[in-house]
């Protein structure tokens, strides 16, 4: 190499020097495949809400359903991969009565009113293992649902309290 | 000087995370793993029964069914003769009782010891006027008298229904007239049913 060949591979080491930021780069890497998850959620409050009927004395055993207050709101979630790959099932256990001390009423007195159809509207029937409806993966559903009380027959007084549990799984 | 490629995964990392949402005004349960998944949430009811006792007799509502008694000239005194009126006419009448909170049913009447006047000094005691209800289970206090009927209660319940059918017995000639029809006249009786 010649002095002027030198000078000049200086010169230009120079000036890209003094012009040029060091070379960077960045590596993506997104790993979307969490653990498999279900999610349900039933009611308005931060405990187990509860469903009230009230009915007034000159209603009472009329046949006049009675609605219950609050609506209560269902949500359900399911998540694996890849997409629509498993389904998610709801079923509700209503296999005990609503009990008054030594008196009962079943569960099947009890229907709702779906708002936006998506967990149907039905009644309880009283069994272990009601379906309700089901889900592909991965989505988040919700509705909510408005019971009635049949308030066909006249009861003993007093109140009738009971729990229906909501199931969701996914095999 | 921050990275802004690291900061970029960062915030996919944490919107990643919270992919299944959680609810913090409900009851609600989150599952996650391999394998079959259960997740369960739970309703609670309550059905507020009020304690009730209704009481029929004779037409719904507030209207008060007249039950009369109109012997022809030829049978008077020669033995019971039916009335007419009452909800289901023929001196017959609707009976309704229902009771829920506890107890057995107590029936009774005010006519006890009275007679229906003509109101010229003549009177005929309602003792003469037979009650007969199509149920046992829920029959009729005697009128004239203190008697009392018990419709009993069931698992404490109290729900029967029957049919009373007054007869006027007849076995005696009265003077002319027209007896009881108005409350001055002792014409009503009034039934009252209780329970504890």
């Amino acid at each position: 190499m010649n002095t002027l060949s030198h000078t000049r591979l200086l010169l230009l080491l120079a000036v890209a020097g003094s012009s040029l930021a060091p070379a960077q780069a960045a590596k993506f890497k997104i790993t979307n495949a969490p653990a498999p998850a279900v999610m349900l959620s039933i009611g308005n409050g931060p405990q187990v809400t509860e469903v009230t009927f009230k009915i007034k004395p000159a209603e009472l055993g009329n046949g006049v359903p009675i609605r219950a207050r609050p609506d209560v709101r269902i949500a359900v979630a399911n998540r694996a991969t890849p997409n629509n790959s498993r389904v998610a099932v709801l079923t509700v256990d209503s296999s005990i009565p609503l009990r008054n001390g030594a008196h009962t009423t079943p569960f099947t007195t009890i229907s709702w009113i779906s708002r936006n159809g998506i967990i149907p509207s039905g009644r309880y029937d009283g069994s272990t293992s009601q379906f309700q409806f089901s889900f592909g993966n991965s989505q988040e559903i919700s509705d909510r649902h408005s019971f009635y009380y049949d308030n066909a027959n006249v009861l003993e007084a007093g109140a009738y309290t009971g729990t229906v549990t909501y199931t969701l799984t996914m095999p | 000087m921050k990275n802004p490629c690291k900061q970029a995964l960062i915030a996919a990392a944490v919107s990643l995370s919270v992919a299944i949402p959680q609810f913090a005004f409900a009851e609600a349960t989150t599952v996650t793993g391999a394998g079959a998944l259960s997740a369960n949430a739970r309703v609670d009811f309550q059905i507020t029964i009020p304690g009730v006792l209704r009481f029929r007799v004779g037409s719904p509502a507030a209207a008060i069914d007249m039950i009369t008694f109109a012997p022809t000239s030829a049978n008077i005194g020669t033995g019971p003769i039916s009335g007419t009126g009452g909800d289901l006419t023929g001196g017959k009448v609707t009976v309704d009782v229902l009771a829920n909170a506890g107890g057995d049913v107590t029936i009774s009447q005010d006519s006890n010891g009275l007679s229906l006047a003509d109101g010229a000094g003549n009177t005929i005691p309602y003792t003469t006027i037979a009650t007969a209800s199509s149920q046992a289970t829920l029959g009729a206090p005697a009128l004239g008298t203190a008697g009392t009927t018990t419709v009993f209660a069931t698992g404490n319940l109290v729900q029967e229904s029957a049919e009373w059918t007054y007869t006027y017995a007849n076995g005696a000639s009265y003077p002319s007239g027209i007896y009881g029809g108005t409350v001055a006249n002792n014409g009503r009786v009034t039934y009252t049913a209780s329970s504890p």
